[in-house]
């Protein structure tokens, strides 16, 4: 039994790369039933009445952002969806550029975007057509009077997940993989899409119609040092703290602020943090402005914060890609985190499998006076 | 062993001149098979440019290369030369290594100045010196005096270096601890303290079986916790099993948190798995 004690920890790194490749070529579907914490936050932001407000502190750099983007994209999509006033920032120099980024890019789900599609039989018909129209621009060629296939229009908003209005042929199932394509494509980009229904579709982005307004229904004010100092200052003065927002522009005369001068204004902060910023927020916030709010983190910090929601002191937990799945269910737009869950189950399994392997190991070859 | 293993890896000591050779056509296989993997995808249809905003750069055998796409191929090099090490330890780990820490630090510096120097001490004051005294030019605005205490303050850090002013930087760190001493002590025990042990004394309930299960067991984790951790008397009999409550509430707590620790590590694994098998060799997902 001693070679369990000896496995080349080249051959564990290759079976845990499997474990994740695999499920990541061919997914599958997983049963969910989401946990207290998670719907603790989610019950909360949807609490809330249009036209709130919350504040969004994204307190992270690229190197958590697997963990944490799916979580902060599927809380912004739910506040967008609920049409919330956001005000969003970052604690973290390193993490300007990926808050604005993400922000920006929820922001653009919530897009009308108009899609030119026909409709075809297989796909072989499907790229005969796209041939036939090269060098022609696609989105307005497709659906026009020399339709080939059954042809239409729909205008989506693909963040909230839903079809404004359509005309023409039936569109294809909006997949979440499509939906989230479309949610940055830019107009003129095409694609060719199986349905598996329907059949082979070629689509087409025609217009994008911006539906939420810088200043207006949002703002990213970017990061200024401090932390604790930072959170006391904004709970005396929003406008003291952010004079101007992470372009420059000043914040006093933005509607987005409107009623808000201080923390104690804002109607729920949800904080997403790779380091100890939900803590800060916390102890120089929540208890200090009275403000409700809940923290997404990543999964080494979610324990630490159990003793917060148990006294009461914040409303949830979202911790690591499972509690971001779990976010996804309960809003109803499964996105990056059920990309990722299954390949992370079977790596669970296999890391626990090995456990049970090489624990079964040490304990025979003691039985036997072998190796201690 | 594996130490030893990967260090001679890395350093190519003790070679033979055919080993060497080996190694070198390993290093050209590897090379020739990232650079026909990338040709290919560039080469599929949409490859690395499916978003129309792409800049092209030029048109090679028939592939379409913007600067998004090169970013992407720059990526997966350096990410797949950073998880080489889990095999060995060699010279492509070390370049990206070596490369990592060169662009941090530079990114980092740069951030420092753009962030805070620049935006939260030399607009708002210094170039009022810099442009008007120095260089004659008329500044519209008024420079924010009060920012002078901190920068002093700051310049007084850097004495540091200096041994004979040495002294003068304890000034600055007297400031930052007596400051942030005095804001957090009294908001973190309230936070962290007295809101927690209120909440643990209120929390006897036993309306409801699984509540007046969790109230057990917090009630006996705290106390059993508490007591391991008191030194002032022996751990012996009713005292030492508490003890040892105490001691299994820690080792299953320890379990949780290395627990979620795992879980967070494969996440930012399966992100990484995930982005080469999608956003760089652009395999298409079933299911």
């Amino acid at each position: 039994m001693h070679w369990l004690l000896r496995i080349d920890r080249r051959l564990i790194y290759a079976l845990v790369a499997i474990a994740i490749g695999l499920p990541t070529l061919w997914r599958f579907r997983l049963p969910i039933a989401p946990s207290p914490p998670v719907e603790g936050v989610h019950s909360a932001i949807e609490a809330l009445e249009p036209g709130q407000v919350l504040l969004a502190s994204l307190d992270f750099d690229p190197a958590s952002a697997p963990e944490l983007e799916p979580m902060s994209r599927a809380v912004l999509r739910h506040a967008f969806r609920k049409r919330l006033r956001v005000i969003a920032m970052t604690h973290w120099p390193q993490g300007v550029g990926l808050a604005n980024q993400i922000v920006e890019q929820t922001v653009r789900e919530f897009d009308e975007i108009t899609v030119a599609f026909e409709r075809f039989a297989s796909r072989q018909q499907a790229e005969q057509r796209r041939a036939a129209l090269a060098g022609q621009p696609l989105a307005e060629a497709l659906g026009g009077p020399a339709a080939v296939g059954a042809a239409g229009t729909a205008v989506i908003r693909a963040g909230a997940g839903s079809v404004r209005s359509r005309s023409g042929a039936e569109p294809p199932a909006w997949s979440p993989a499509l939906l989230q394509a479309l949610g940055q494509a830019e107009p003129g980009s095409s694609a060719l899409v199986e349905d598996p229904e329907r059949g082979w579709y070629l689509l087409a982005v025609r217009e994008r119609t911006p539906s939420l307004r810088y200043g207006e229904d949002y703002v990213f004010l970017g990061q200024r040092a401090g932390l604790g100092i930072l959170i006391v200052s904004m709970g005396q003065s929003m406008h003291a703290a952010f004079p101007a927002d992470a372009a420059g522009r000043p914040t006093r005369e933005m509607p987005v602020f409107r009623g808000v001068e201080t923390l104690g204004d804002v109607d729920y902060l949800i904080c997403l943090a790779a380091g100890n910023s939900g803590e800060a927020w916390v102890a120089y916030g929540a208890e200090r402005y009275k403000f409700p709010m809940g923290i997404g983190c990543t999964a080494v910090i979610a324990p630490d914060l159990y003793p917060y929601w148990q006294a009461g002191q914040i409303t949830g937990i979202v911790g690591g890609v499972k509690g971001a799945w779990e976010y996804e269910h309960l809003i109803g737009i499964p996105a990056q985190a059920t990309e990722m869950v299954p390949a992370q189950t079977v790596a669970h399994m296999v890391v626990i499998a090995l456990i049970a392997i090489c624990n079964l190991g040490y304990f025979l070859s003691r039985r036997r006076g072998g190796a201690r | 062993m594996a130490d030893a293993d990967n260090a001679a890896a890395g350093t190519g000591q003790g070679e033979t001149g055919r080993q060497r050779a080996l190694r070198l056509a390993a290093v050209a296989v590897l090379l020739g098979t990232f650079a026909a993997v990338n040709v290919l995808i560039f080469q599929k249809e949409g490859g690395h440019s499916l978003r129309a905003g792409g800049e092209l750069v030029w048109k090679p055998l028939g592939a379409t290369v913007t600067w998004e796409g090169i970013g992407i191929v720059v990526a997966a090099g350096l990410t797949l030369a950073l998880y080489s090490f889990l095999y060995a330890d060699n010279a492509f780990f070390k370049a990206a290594e070596h490369l990592y820490v060169g662009v941090g630090l530079g990114y980092s510096l740069v951030l420092a100045w753009f962030q805070y120097i620049k935006a939260e001490l030399y607009v708002p004051l210094v170039k009022y010196w810099v442009r008007e005294s120095w260089l004659g030019e008329q500044v519209p605005g008024r420079p924010d005096w009060k920012l002078i205490v901190p920068m002093i303050l700051g310049l007084f850090l850097l004495a540091r270096f200096v041994r004979r002013l040495e002294w003068m930087s304890r000034w600055a760190f007297a400031f930052i601890i007596g400051l942030g001493a005095g804001m957090s002590i009294p908001l973190f025990i309230d936070a962290q303290v007295l809101r927690q042990v209120e909440q643990t004394i209120a929390a006897v309930r036993f309306d409801a079986l699984l509540v007046a299960l969790n109230t057990l067991v917090l009630l006996v984790g705290v106390i059993s916790v508490l007591i391991y951790f008191y030194f002032s008397i022996e751990h012996r009999g009713a005292v030492g099993l508490v003890s040892k409550i105490g001691i299994w509430f820690l080792m299953i707590s320890f379990g949780a948190s290395f627990g979620y620790t795992v879980m967070g590590r494969m996440a930012l694994l399966v992100g990484r798995v995930q982005w080469l098998i999608q956003d760089w060799l652009r395999i298409p997902i079933q299911g």
